[in-house]
């Protein structure tokens, strides 16, 4: 990094000098040649034919403003007609005490007086105006993103700073929009398209941005920010991004969903107040119907729930909140239901708010990845659970647990998994993998190919929630799968129609042409176990039977079947 | 020290603030001051003048005083600042300012 800084520190810049007069040209040049590679020109005609050519190259033009042909006037509207040019720093050299203020005004970085005094002043002058520009176009560069022309997060985050500084009294919203869908978005359309509607987009923020008072940003992908003085409502602002998007984008249904944080104290941090205002927009995801949505104390309550969660989980592991339960399963192809085996489910009895339900926590740490952890909670539970139920009631009921799509990546899943079952001293076969059909949905090729390595290594697949995710059938053709759960929708809606009825049929058909067992989950009545039972099916679990219990409680179950097997 | 140099101070240039000017380059003040006494702007100054043209020998004066002044060719760069001012306020100079410039250019002359 050093070496690269001392390579532009020493490299010659070269500059432009402007003045009709050689006198004054060669007194300049003298105080710059050891540094600069200087280019000279007697009137404003050949100065700027000569800006044009070197465009690319100069580091800076000293300009004197009384010329014959054009002046030095003409010379820096020319330059500032043209972006390429405009960026190029010009001093202006006068005699005149009144040009000094004026050529700042123009847009001058500096000015020289002269006579030339000081020629060491006029070069530290000259040549720290050149390293600004330099510095500043640097940064203007990687300030604004490429494509929207909007500032990039860091950027965007600074000038918020900036705002809050300069402006305390200002009451201040932060917003973010996101494109739902946009990956479809880009599959559908293209590239091109979708960087269309970023661009679109980008427009009536930066437009928004600039009548109310405050700046955009864009993030990554389809992500945008606004720093604006709060509005009454945003509906102006919704109405504006959807007419903008119809009228680009005729044919495309494209829903932009804003997520408002309004600041009422500046305590809030700023990188908390777009994060609020994104957990606002992603709560109405995918909803149509809704443009916007406000971060409010209902929210701020989830929100601040889940962050407890999810501080808390480790916490909760150590000290056995969590609890596993079992669900007994039956298989029902015999005369009477005989229980052959268990899903194992987790439960969290929180320290201070007791009795949690899945729905709470589940999906929350399916997103963040920490599922990993409950997850593995439960193998281990759930083997051991074999291990101790086959010792003292010389019983081996097999346990199905979960294994979320985080799992599936992990490269020593299967390793993990065997090293377990060994420690517990059960087979491999006793300890069923469910996993879900939506797991499926994305990097097929990493989930089939875990699949496999698990059921070649002797494990028994589950398939769970079979029916509920888009590409079902599809799946069963591509990966090897022992037993297809049958969702509890299917079971529960059996009685409303014969057309619920014939797809359970189909799904068994199709089990038993691939070989594979079905087990109907949410079996609640007698009426649905017999219909179940004449279209085939090889397991039930559901409340019919038993709801999930502890595995004191399932001591109960085994001793039952126990009894009844005599 | 060159000739030239030393010539100019005896005439009344500020040879000392010139020469910084130049970054003490001896050679380079005296190239300067040769070319800044040949300056085409002597000879469009005295036309313009004759032809009552103000705006045209004000930049021709303007134009000297700036050079004159930044080699501190004394007195003879006063006597353009005068001439720019009255040029400046819309006014021909006098006669007699523009023979002042003529044999104090003239004295300088011959030092080259």
């Amino acid at each position: 990094m050093e070496t690269e800084l001392e390579l532009f520190k020493d490299s010659k810049r070269t500059m432009l000098i402007v003045d009709d007069e050689e006198v004054n040209r060669l007194l300049l040049g003298n105080i710059f040649s050891n540094d600069y590679n200087i280019l000279e020109a007697e009137d404003g005609e050949m100065a700027w034919s000569l800006i044009q050519e070197n465009k690319g190259l100069l580091s800076i033009v000293l300009l004197d403003l009384m010329m014959p042909k054009m002046n030095g006037f003409d010379v820096i509207k020319h330059m500032q007609s043209d972006p390429a040019t405009a960026q190029i720093p010009f001093i202006v050299l006068t005699s005149e005490k009144s040009m000094e203020v004026e050529s700042l005004r123009l847009g001058a970085a500096d000015f020289i007086s002269k006579p030339y005094d000081m020629p060491e002043i006029i070069f530290a002058r000259v040549d720290r105006t050149v390293r600004f520009f330099e510095h500043k176009q640097i940064i203007s560069s990687v300030e604004r993103d490429e494509l929207t022309g909007l500032y990039t997060r860091r950027f965007f985050l600074k000038y918020c700073e900036l705002i809050d500084r300069f402006h305390m009294e200002s009451e201040m919203d932060g917003i973010v929009a996101d494109i739902d869908q946009f990956g479809l978005l880009t599959e559908i359309y293209g590239n091109s398209v979708a960087e269309g509607v970023l661009k679109s987009l980008s427009d009536v923020l930066h437009i928004y941005a600039g009548q109310h008072g405050g700046i955009a940003g864009h993030g990554e992908g389809d992500v945008f920010y606004l720093y604006v003085i709060r509005s009454e409502d945003y509906e102006k602002l919704t109405k504006d991004i959807n007419e903008r998007l119809r009228a680009d984008f005729p044919n495309a249904n494209i829903h932009v969903r804003l997520g408002i944080f309004k600041r009422e104290s500046k305590s809030v941090g700023l990188v908390d107040v777009f994060q609020y205002a994104k957990i606002a927009g992603d709560t109405i995801k995918d909803d149509y119907q809704a443009s916007l949505a406000i971060y409010d104390q209902q929210l701020r309550e989830t929100t601040l729930f889940k962050q407890r969660l999810i501080h808390d989980i480790n916490q909760a592991l150590e000290t056995e909140q969590f609890v596993v339960y079992y669900q007994p399963k039956y298989a029902i192809k015999g005369e009477r239901p005989v229980l052959c085996g268990a899903e194992a489910l987790v439960r969290w009895i929180h320290k201070d708010f007791g009795f949690l339900t899945p729905d709470k926590y589940i999906s929350l740490f399916e997103q963040n990845g920490l599922i990993q952890l409950v997850d593995r909670f439960v193998w281990k539970k759930a083997a051991f659970q074999v291990k101790d139920w086959e010792n003292r009631f010389g019983f081996t009921i097999p346990v199905s647990v979960n294994a979320s799509r985080i799992d599936l990546f992990d490269p020593q899943l299967s390793e993990t998994l065997t090293e377990l079952v060994e420690s517990a001293g059960i087979e491999k076969k006793n300890l069923h993998v469910e996993i879900t059909e939506s797991a499926y949905s994305e990097k097929q090729e990493t989930m089939i190919n875990a699949v496999k390595k698990l059921r070649e290594s002797g494990f028994i697949l589950e398939m769970d929630d079979f029916g509920t995710g888009y590409s079902a059938l599809n799946i069963l053709g591509l990966i090897p799968i022992d037993v297809l759960k049958l969702d509890m929708s299917f079971v529960g809606k059996m009685h409303l129609s014969p057309e619920n009825e014939k797809i359970i049929e189909i799904i068994m058909n199709i089990a038993s042409v691939l070989q594979v067992e079905v087990n109907a989950e949410g079996v609640e009545t007698e009426e649905q176990l017999e219909k179940l039972k004449t279209m085939g099916c090889d397991m039930v679990q559901g409340f019919y039977f038993s709801r999930p219990v502890s595995a004191e409680d399932f001591e109960e179950i085994i001793k039952k079947e126990q009894e009844a097997g005599k | 020290m060159n000739e030239v140099i030393e010539k100019a101070h005896a005439i009344g240039a500020d040879i000392e603030t010139g020469l910084k000017r130049c970054a003490g380059k001896e050679d380079l003040y005296a190239m300067l001051i040769g070319t800044a006494l040949k300056d085409k702007n002597f000879g469009i100054l005295k036309e313009k003048v004759a032809a009552k043209d103000v705006d045209g020998a004000f930049e021709a004066a303007h134009a000297l005083k700036g050079i004159l002044s930044n080699l501190c060719l004394y007195p003879l760069a006063d006597e353009l600042d005068e001439v720019t001012e009255v040029l400046r306020g819309r006014n021909l100079p006098d006669q007699k300012d523009m023979e002042a410039i003529d044999s104090q250019r003239e004295e300088y002359m011959k030092i080259l």
